[in-house]
């Protein structure tokens, strides 16, 4: 048996071995790296309620910001100091976090095709939470907050919007208005976190069953880290602020206000024009670098119940039932909106009558895709006729660990977009029908499916948890599902040997040779 | 084991936040270098009106209806604004701005900031608010004595020219 064939690119082999670094220590399906969507969202929960603890203490006027802040930080330094700085660094992890799910769904291509809409909703949330971080320092009215009011008052004014500049706002201590500052609280206090959980909703509207909460450990160990970090280093202000002096060295928080130091050697109109063309190459990179987009998974009424299975697994909400229109006797009927269909054939793999026992030819299904569909998968499930034995059927996906590099007697391979699309009655018939004396699956790591929810729902089937249920019959010592990434190629590979190896004693194995 | 496994992925959440915390608050940034101070400009002007108003006839005047007799006759649109600044015989600003307003018709903003090492500077401020081309209307001399790290403020206003030393002392000329 041996391995060769097209390795994964680049972007994600380093990803990868990045990533696995935390396996052992987290397990695969916890690996914070898998969840950095939700582990924002966790941030600003956290950022929420430090908050509302810091708005009991904090005085919303210029006259009283800076005091109530220092008296916050130094004389309930155990109470309100460590709630200062879980809030201040709970929205640098936020910021931090969501610049590696960019950069993640980024490498593994995941804003193209019809995922373009997160992709696309994702890029107001970057500026939401910068604004968000802006307006936040601008509350604690020391000198970074007079750095931060007068930078943006300068980009703002070259903007037709002020009739009266802003600028004016910031000559003297006395120009400065109350108004304005409490204008400025308002928008962080209750406008932007009104904005946010508006833009997150938008975000994700279109996933299935998005993962809005990491594991309860993650949220453990990020909260106790969080905590030390603020005793260690606790989150302090600057001397108060004083416009007819220009503050000489600033604890600048890069992560927020990396755009104001910016104006020191670029016009405003410069800044202006680099963060709208940034903000603009990012949110149409998925109509700049389109990639291929597979055809949408198809329904075949002469074989669709209308049972609902592959709407409750569709991770991304592309089928509904929909009452019949060819008028048998069945209710619904399955109905997939092509503009929301990944083509994972996770649908297939939910059909109950996606059954390769099935006679007729060709063999059809409820719901399949046009370029890989019922039968298809019927006639890859068969052995390689060398009478080698064990063999075994090794079935991938296009994104886990390529199977397509293992070739030798005895194995035959088998890559799906997702392991999801395999229906468990085609585990069933390889051992039956087909030939094999085992089921390798393989597809992408435990928690980080490609599709979402692909391997959860194989894995679920053959328990007999979710339907349609793996018959109990099938001896399960016979299968085997590792989920790996896609650089773990030798792992998968040790892990085949292995299991080949069992299958060798286990009594039933037909008898033969193996390489 | 497990606590072990728990100390473990909290020293490595330390380990992963730490890059947040440490973006927070560093490198520093020095607005300015070391010894320097700040002068920004505030202008804010209204300038005449590129044609002076007219007086209007009595025959004018009856010709229009009962509620709309006004004496004058003006053009809205106003002159732009041609502002010099001369610090230590060196030309530093020449700016001629348009006033606001679709018509023209609003006055005159200017802000300008610019960074120089502290020290004493003679400074002049030329401004022509009239129609026409031309040198200044008025023209102001000053004694800047720039403080390092003082944010001196050059306030034009209609009929007032101010200069502001600035300096964590306080606001006074
Ligand atoms: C406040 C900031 C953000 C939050 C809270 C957030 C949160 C989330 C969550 C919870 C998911 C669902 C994850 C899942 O269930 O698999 C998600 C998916 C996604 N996010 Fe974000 N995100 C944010 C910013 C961004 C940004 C800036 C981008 C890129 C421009 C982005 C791109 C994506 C993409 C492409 C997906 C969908 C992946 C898929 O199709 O399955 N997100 N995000």
């Amino acid at each position: 048996m041996k391995s060769t064939g097209r390795k994964p690119g680049l972007g994600i082999s380093l990803l990868a071995r990045l990533e696995l670094l935390l396996t052992p220590l987290f397990g695969s399906i916890r690996n914070p790296f898998h969840h950095l969507g939700a582990l924002v969202v966790y941030f600003f929960w956290i950022v929420l309620v430090s908050g509302i603890y810091l708005l009991i203490f904090y005085r919303t006027s210029l006259a009283g910001a800076f005091d109530s802040v220092e008296r916050l930080t130094h004389d309930q330094w155990f109470a309100g100091g460590v709630m200062r700085s879980l809030h201040r660094y709970a929205s640098d992890a936020a910021v931090l976090v969501m610049g590696g799910h960019l950069l993640r769904e980024f490498l593994r291509g995941r804003f193209r095709g019809v995922r373009w809409y997160s992709w696309f909703t994702g890029v107001p949330l970057l500026w939401i939470v910068i604004v968000f971080g802006i307006t936040g320092y601008w509350m604690v009215w020391d000198q970074l907050a007079q750095f931060v009011a007068v930078g943006s008052a300068h980009l703002l004014d070259v903007l037709p919007v002020f009739s009266d500049p802003m600028v004016r706002s910031f000559l003297t201590n006395e120009s400065v208005s109350d108004r304005f500052f409490t204008l400025i609280a308002f928008i962080h206090l209750i406008g932007l976190p009104i904005v946010l959980v508006l833009g997150i909703w938008f975000h994700v509207l279109r996933i299935r069953l998005p993962r809005i909460n990491p594991p309860r450990t993650l949220m453990a160990g990020s909260l106790i880290g969080l905590l030390i970090l603020s005793l260690l280093v606790p989150a302090e202000s600057h001397p108060p602020a004083d416009l007819m002096i220009v503050p000489q060295s600033l604890a600048l928080d890069w992560l927020y206000l990396a755009v104001y130091p910016l104006l020191d050697h670029f016009p405003e109109r410069s800044v202006w024009a680099a963060l709208a063309g940034f903000s603009l190459l990012l949110a149409a990179l998925p109509w700049l670098w389109p990639g291929r987009r597979p055809a949408a998974a198809q329904v075949h009424l002469s074989d669709c119940t209308g049972c609902g299975y592959c709407v409750e697994d569709c991770p991304y909400g592309a089928i509904d039932l929909v009452p019949r229109t060819d008028g048998r006797k069945y209710e619904s009927e399955a109905k997939v909106t092509a503009d929301l269909c990944v083509a994972c054939g996770i649908c297939t793999g939910s059909c109950p009558s996606s059954s390769p026992f099935r006679r007729h030819e060709p063999l059809t299904t409820g719901i399949d895709l046009p370029a890989l569909t019922m039968q298809d998968i019927k006639q890859a499930i068969h052995t390689d006729g060398s009478g080698t034995h064990p063999a075994v059927l090794l079935v991938g996906c296009e994104h886990g660990v390529p199977v397509k590099r293992f070739s030798g007697p005895g194995l035959t391979t088998m890559s799906l977009p997702c392991v999801g699309m395999l229906p468990p009655a085609a585990i069933d018939y390889a051992l039956r029908v087909g030939g094999f004396d085992g089921v390798m699956l393989g597809g992408c790591a435990a928690g980080d499916c490609f599709h979402r929810y692909g391997d959860r729902w194989t894995r679920d089937r053959i328990r007999r948890a979710r339907p349609p249920l793996l018959r109990a019959r099938v001896p399960r010592d016979r299968i085997l599902m590792r989920r790996l990434k896609a650089t773990e190629h030798k792992r998968l590979f040790s892990q085949l040997k292995a299991f080949r190896h069992r299958l060798r004693q286990m009594p039933g194995t037909e008898p033969g040779g193996d390489s | 084991m497990i606590a072990l496994r728990v100390i473990g992925q909290t020293l490595v959440w330390m380990l992963l936040l730490a890059p947040a915390i440490l973006l927070a608050q560093w490198p520093l940034h020095e607005p300015l270098p070391p010894g320097y101070g700040e002068l920004r400009l505030s202008l804010v002007h209204t300038t005449q009106r590129l044609k002076p108003c007219r007086r209007l006839s009595p025959v004018e005047r009856q010709a229009l209806p009962p509620n709309m007799r006004k004496v004058e006759q003006c053009e809205r649109a106003r002159a732009p604004a041609r502002t010099w600044i001369e610090l230590a015989g060196r030309g530093l600003l020449d700016a001629t701005v348009m006033p606001k307003g679709l018509h023209n018709d609003g006055r005159v903003y200017l802000h300008r900031r610019w960074s120089m090492p502290a020290g004493r500077y003679s400074l002049v401020l030329g401004l022509r608010d009239t129609p026409g081309e031309g040198g200044p209307d008025h023209q102001h001399r000053f004694e800047l004595e720039l403080k390092p790290g003082a944010s001196a403020l050059l306030l034009v206003g209609d009929g007032t020219v101010q200069l502001l030393a600035g300096g964590a002392a306080g606001t006074g000329p």
